[in-house]
């Protein structure tokens, strides 16, 4: 106060003061949550925090696949029940070909596609492992599996516009595998002092990051799927899905990409940008592609294919099945289906 | 519309900047006061403003008919009655479907059982308004209050936003008084408090209730399972009762907060309840306003304890009981009200004996500690009823009070050492600014403006410092509703 007495009159004196007391305040309790933080940082910062992030995975980083299981004992660990369940990838007494199932949980959940076609397909043996991985997560699965052994007839992938929104988000481009096997993001962040006020203070990366603006691309939206891809995932996806065809075709296995509409193109007309960008670009890297849209659009009771949840019914699950085996027979894969109630 | 989502801050903002601009024309204001209620009332479910309507528009001619009518007491039964039987509809009827049905397949005759109640859901803040409505009716009836004429005066009065849902419960002297002609506020009241106000309540309701809630609902959820065999439950029930004191609490202080933005005093609704050293203390400290109402309107014209220990007795157990029932549908909320009725009677025979009297004398803070720390626990036993509405679930948590294994005692939530800091270092924070006097100590600085400047700047910076850590030590994700917003 005695300082500032010959320069400025007694209001701004005061102001002055406050603003300092303000300060004060703030790098009080600024410092005390910053610390907090560090030490304790929310669970929505964890992907993150790169090297610092307490998450924990069997993941890696891979060249084809952004990420991938770190090893085959790995894999083998996380999906100890499903291949205990599966036996030797048949190699085994049962002489019936294998269609290996990927997918999400329209795939892996009980009673789903993988299910029904189990319960269904009396000439086929159905390989999945029942669990819901990102979408690079679980292309590089099938390249490990395919180099550890399994030599399926066909190989099965479902692809909607919902397993992309998450790569829409966070490019490839953006992924860092920690050195604990956890799949991380480096976060967009602003040019300047945000940019390194970001970098060195938790509080700061926290409130970026609730702001929604962290992801590597901002613009792209999950809801504007169904109209198109844009550019930049597009480009991942061709990369992904083109290093997974160099895979499967060194090992002479043919793959089908089921593209699964979404609740919304089957019950309300939504547009098909997503497959009308993706089929072409499937068929020139030499996948089968199986469309099922029409099919289930052309159901008397459309209502009748969706649980609350959006998932498939039974009836659902029939008709996708149905429609999967006609495509097949059409390349010349005749599967033989069971018919009646209770399959 | 709930204070922590985001339209309810651009409901907030503009409401506020056209009240600042109405500032000179009173009508204008209460206009503006009005439309902000009815969108905050409305915005998910218009339909609910039907039914506030009904209660408004009800309340008002009856508070006029009382005060002409030659037969008040008649005219006040059919508004009370009125009142009562909406919320009994809205808030009651699952439940009794429900014990209709039992009893039906209990005596054998399933023909005579109703028909389950589906989704009903209760009109959220239906208790509140019911309890203004009344509070209303009495007064006028009384003959302590004039009824008011102006039926939009009136309506703002069991309608504005900031206490609408979840109270604090205002009877007219605390509110509607203010609202009369020429009385309406037009400037803010005590800009430091309301924002001290705001920015402690949500901290307490985003960062403290909500870290609680993500802490402990899995063990509530699954507590009759074996994924919780051997946890010890009582940590549990201590976190429970922090978590609705937080929540609570927190939504009358943004309550309160806001209305002395919009110049309005409102009273308190909480006082440090947990360093209660009887039950009768915790509930001059707790929900203050329900609890006055209580004593009002039920225990004092049910003869209060003018009527000898034995009256006096029932007339608490019956407050209790009813009270109990007010906050939700079902039996294990009669059982809560009930066992605090069972202690405020216990606590009245003990305090009348000798020992009591002997160690109210002698025990000094050793006896003192040990009240409080009786109290919290008998009120801790209370909430178990009030937080698990299934008489199993909540038997199933009191056994693991005493039952549990020593290696998984503290598996889950409440081994969580971050939420535990947390909680210590919001309690040391409030030891230190009770200690530094709070905001009166501004007022006995007024002599020395140097260290007045510096605090006014480290209050408000406090303040403002503390609504931003609301926003950034929240748990992220979905955030739980209030707990109060169901009753």
């Amino acid at each position: 106060m005695t300082m500032l007495r010959p320069f400025l009159p007694v209001g701004w004196r005061r102001g002055a003061l406050s603003v300092v007391g303000g300060l004060v305040a703030a790098a009080l309790l600024g410092g005390l949550a910053e610390a907090y933080l560090r030490s304790f940082p929310p669970k929505d910062l964890h992907p993150y925090l790169g090297e610092a992030s307490p998450l924990t995975g069997p993941l890696a980083p891979n060249d084809d696949f952004g990420a991938g299981y770190r090893s085959w004992e790995a894999f083998q660990e996380t999906n100890a029940e499903a291949l205990a369940r599966f036996g030797e990838f048949g190699r085994d007494e049962d002489p019936r070909p294998i269609w290996a199932m990927f997918g999400n949980s329209f795939v892996q959940a009980p009673d789903m596609l993988a299910d029904t076609a189990r319960v269904r397909l009396t000439d086929r043996r159905i390989f999945n492992l029942g669990r819901n991985e990102p979408l690079v997560i679980r292309l590089a699965q099938i390249a490990l599996l395919l180099d550890h052994g399994l030599r399926p007839e066909r190989i099965i992938v479902e692809l909607m516009p919902l397993d992309t929104a998450p790569l829409g988000a966070h490019p490839l481009a953006t992924y860092r595998v920690t050195s604990r096997g956890a799949l991380t993001y480096e976060p967009r962040r602003p040019a300047g002092p945000g940019g390194w006020l970001i970098d060195h203070s938790r509080l700061a990366q926290t409130g970026w990051v609730r702001s929604g603006r962290e992801r590597g691309n901002l613009a792209f939206r999950p809801g504007q799927l169904n109209d198109g891809v844009p550019p930049q995932l597009l480009d991942d996806l061709r990369r992904v899905f083109g290093n997974l065809a160099r895979a499967t075709q060194a090992h002479a296995v043919p793959v089908t990409v089921v593209l699964i509409p979404s609740y919304e193109q089957v019950m309300r007309g939504a547009p098909r940008g997503f497959q009308d960008a993706l089929a072409p670009m499937l068929y020139q890297q030499g996948y089968d592609v199986c469309d099922p849209q029409a099919a289930l659009v052309r159901q008397p009771d459309r209502a009748a294919l969706f649980l609350p949840d959006k998932h498939l019914t039974p009836l659902g699950n029939r008709v996708l099945l149905d429609e999967l085996l006609d495509h097949l027979r059409g390349a010349g894969v005749n599967a033989i289906a069971a018919t009646g109630p209770g399959v | 519309m709930n204070f922590t989502e985001l339209p309810f801050l651009w409901l907030l903002l503009a409401v506020y900047v056209l009240w600042l601009l109405c500032r000179g024309r009173e009508r204008l204001r209460l206009g503006v006061l009005l439309a902000g209620s009815l969108v905050f009332y409305g915005y998910y479910a218009p339909w609910l403003l039907l039914l506030l309507g009904a209660y408004c528009v009800v309340g008002w001619a009856v508070g006029l008919w009382v005060a002409r009518s030659r037969r008040p007491g008649l005219v006040l039964a059919l508004g009370v009655g009125f009142n009562l039987a909406g919320l009994c509809y809205w808030k009651y009827t699952p439940l009794a479907l429900r014990t209709l049905a039992r009893l039906a397949f209990a005596l054998d005759l399933p023909h005579l059982a109703p028909p389950p109640p589906g989704d009903w859901s209760i009109p959220f803040g239906i208790s509140f308004y019911t309890f203004t409505g009344i509070a209303y009716m009495v007064e006028v009836y009384r003959g302590g209050l004039l009824p008011e004429a102006n039926l939009v005066r009136f309506t703002l009065y069991k309608a504005f936003f900031p206490q609408l849902v979840a109270g604090p419960v205002l009877r007219p002297g605390d509110f509607l008084v203010d609202l009369r002609a020429g009385r309406l506020p037009s400037l803010p009241q005590a800009p430091l408090e309301a924002t001290l106000l705001l920015a402690r309540g949500f901290f307490k309701k985003m960062v403290l209730a909500d870290r609680i809630a993500l802490a402990i609902d899995p063990f509530f959820g699954h507590v009759g399972d074996v994924s919780t065999a051997g946890v010890w439950g009582l940590p549990y029930v201590w976190l429970y009762a922090w978590q609705i004191y937080f929540d609570f609490s927190g939504y009358t202080d943004i309550a309160r907060g806001l209305g002395l933005y919009f110049g309005f005093r409102w009273p308190e609704n909480f006082d440090r309840p947990y360093l209660a050293a009887s039950v009768q203390d915790f509930w001059r400290r707790w929900h203050m306003t329900l609890s006055l109402f209580l004593r009002d309107y039920l225990y004092v014209p049910l003869g209060g304890s003018r009527r000898g220990p034995a009256r006096t007795y029932v007339n608490l157990m019956a407050t209790m009981l009813l009270g109990g029932l007010w906050h939700g549908a079902s039996w294990t909320f009669m059982l809560w009200g009930g066992l605090h009725g069972t202690f405020l009677v216990v606590s009245r025979l003990w305090s009348g004996t000798p020992p009591a009297e002997w160690l109210a004398r002698r025990g000094g803070i050793v006896w003192r500690l040990a009240c409080v720390g009786l109290t919290f626990q008998a009120v801790c036993l209370a909430w178990v009823f009030f937080r698990l509405n299934d008489l199993a679930d909540a038997g199933a948590c009191l056994a693991k009070w005493v039952s549990f294994d020593a290696g998984r005692a503290f598996a889950g939530g409440s081994g969580d050492v971050s939420l535990w800091l947390l909680l210590g270092a919001y309690a040391a924070l409030v030891i230190a600014a009770r200690r530094a006097g709070g905001l009166a100590a501004l007022e006995r600085l007024a002599s020395r403006p140097v260290l007045a400047a510096l605090a006014r700047g480290f209050a408000w910076g406090g303040c403002a410092a503390l609504l931003l850590l609301a926003l950034l030590l929240s748990p992220g994700g979905e955030r739980p509703p209030f707990i109060y917003f169901q009753f």
